[in-house]
């Protein structure tokens, strides 16, 4: 059996945050009934014509900034001609030779080995409609809802060698998107799809395999899924002396394999040319710092933040970045707590459960960092015990605000009067005299018991170490 | 050039079923078309637009504001046909 090395490229279609669709004004929404979002223009009727969306170029750019690309100064929109009933003017607007951004990278982390995968081209274009395949004999319903949805197009080089490479690719594109403000890029409502080109070739030979386009993978699963299969079959093929067809194949995700589209085969025929309903794009240089400005601190800056300056460990700061919500929340807690441990770990341990568990939606925490950062700084200083800062931040999501009057209002605040614990101290020495004699007469586990009486009776509201010292010196004394 | 394999394979593209007897004729008749669309390179431009020249400055583009969609009665009323609110095309068999 010979070894063969996987060499994969990704083509990204995320659906860009606008308001209203690419061509036209009608709105864009997830959802809403069949053939509600729709006007002549975005159905295609004759006669009318596209006007590019201003914030469709802006957020494609924006986008290109964070994938670290280069902006095309003059770009061209193009038609791309096809036909297939999801498509009502028998073509998509797009962009063929000079797309807005070229020539970017993107960094991704295979736990140890940090690798660059190269960005080829973003370019924008229209989404297609929707088809519903109904019982009607030889028809589909049609939605075209979302005709003229924007896209960007994000084209890779080839350089992934694995589904892990892959799968961390696009984990990273959507995150960068996501932090641009530019996608929500949510697989689940189709907002992120993936196309993958996958070939096979020697470790020793220097040109590629022929290349198998596998369309349409809608989740992280199916992406890794649809190459592992795909790179078992072909070594198979090759192994058995067979040849590579250059197609498009669709993943079943039900089976788990991939199958020939016959009706695209020849789909690669696109016919391009230049849309004469839509004028180019002049950009410049002045655009591109202002969009620029307008990016937030990105995930690799952040990261190195967090653990170079922070000092926090790898995989608290990759949890932190993994969603733009919760590290702006870490951010701004400590810049009114700067103890970077003690507020990673809150967040990590305590309010990412919640998250995790689909109870808050980190879009909507309903406290801001300063009070988040208080109720971190109480617990640190224990103001209150560990378990009742827990508490409290339950209570903060429950909408109750101020962490200082949540401890207040409930009795959290620790009872450093050292009097009180004394009076408590010598209650439970004068009661369990039986225990007392007994410690005194060398079982020291019996502190322990002790101990956890006075603990009961303060509860919870004494700190432990004061409680320990006044046990300590009573026993002492009667010794 | 122009040679029958290639009118087979335009006439696969476009769906048309073209009998061999044709595609000879379709040769001469479709170079003769080329021939004449040719005649357009000999107009010379001043610029090269394909490449680079004015485009539309980003402020000068739409701007993003929704107005309301067609009501579906209506977007629907030229469709020869259509079911439950939506357009009835033909199913594509994979
Ligand atoms: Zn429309």
């Amino acid at each position: 059996m010979a070894n063969y090395i996987p060499v994969i490229g990704l083509e990204i279609h995320a659906q860009l945050l606008t308001n209203t669709k690419i061509f036209c004004n009608c709105e864009v929404d997830f959802g809403g009934e069949q053939n509600t979002r729709c006007c002549p223009v975005c159905t295609g009727l004759p006669g009318t014509l596209p006007v590019l969306n201003s914030q469709v170029v802006s957020y494609a750019i924006k986008g290109g900034l964070a994938l670290n690309c280069d902006i095309n100064r003059f770009s061209k929109i193009d038609r791309k001609n096809y036909f297939y009933p999801d498509l009502p003017k028998a073509y998509q607007i797009s962009q063929f030779d000079l797309p807005l951004c070229i020539d970017g990278k993107v960094k991704i982390d295979m736990g140890e080995e940090e690798k660059y995968i190269r960005v080829h081209r973003i370019h924008i274009e229209e989404d297609a409609g929707k088809l519903v395949h109904d019982d009607i004999e030889n028809a589909s319903l049609a939605d075209y809802n979302r005709c003229g949805v924007p896209l960007i197009e994000i084209v890779s080089e080839p350089d992934m060698g694995s589904a892990e490479e892959a799968k961390a690719y696009v984990e990273k594109v959507a995150g960068l998107l996501q932090y641009a403000g530019v996608s929500l890029c949510r697989m689940e409502e189709g907002s992120l799809r993936a196309d993958v080109n996958i070939s096979l070739k020697r470790p020793e030979a220097a040109k590629l395999g022929t290349k198998v386009e596998i369309k349409n993978l809608n989740s992280l699963k199916s992406i890794v899924r649809a190459i592992e299969y795909e790179i078992e079959r072909q070594t198979k093929m090759l192994n058995a002396g067979e040849e590579i067809i250059q197609e498009t194949r669709r993943f079943n995700d039900n089976r788990g394999v991939t199958t020939s589209m016959r009706s695209k085969e020849d789909a690669h025929d696109y016919r391009y040319f230049k849309e004469p309903d839509v004028i180019p794009v002049s950009i410049t240089d002045d655009d591109i710092e202002a969009i620029r400005k307008e990016l937030p601190m990105l995930i690799d800056e952040r990261l190195d933040l967090y653990t170079k300056e922070y000092g926090l460990n790898k995989a608290d700061s990759k949890i932190l970045v993994a969603n733009k919500e919760i590290s702006d929340l870490y951010n701004e807690s400590i810049s009114s707590y700067a103890n970077y441990k003690a507020v990673a770990n809150f967040i990590v341990v305590d309010l990412l459960r919640y998250v995790n568990e689909g109870e808050l939606d980190s879009k909507n925490i309903p406290f801001t960092a300063a009070e988040f950062a208080e109720l971190v700084k109480m617990a640190e200083e224990e103001v209150v015990n560990k378990n009742n800062a827990k508490a409290i931040l339950k209570m903060m999501l429950e909408g109750k605000k101020s962490p200082q009057q949540i401890a207040k209002d409930e009795g959290f605040l620790m009872n450093d009067s050292a009097d009180e614990i004394e009076e408590v101290v010598n209650g439970v020495v004068s009661e369990f005299t039986a225990e007392v004699e007994g410690y005194l007469a060398g079982k020291e586990k019996l502190f322990g018991f002790l101990m956890g009486q006075c603990s009961k009776r303060l509860a919870g509201r004494a700190n432990p170490k004061m409680i320990k010292d006044i046990l300590e010196q009573k026993l002492a004394k009667l010794k | 050039m122009l040679d029958t394999d290639l009118i087979t394979y335009l006439a696969k593209l476009s769906k048309l079923q073209i009998d061999e007897a044709d595609k000879e004729r379709l040769v001469s008749e479709m170079s003769a078309i080329v021939e004449l669309m040719d005649t357009m390179n000999d107009v010379t431009f001043d610029e090269d637009d394909n490449s680079k020249g004015e485009g539309v400055s980003l402020v000068n583009l739409r701007e993003d504001k929704p107005r309301e969609s067609f009501d579906r009665e209506k977007i629907l009323a030229n469709a020869s046909h259509k079911k439950d609110g939506f357009f009835v095309v033909p199913k594509i068999m994979e």
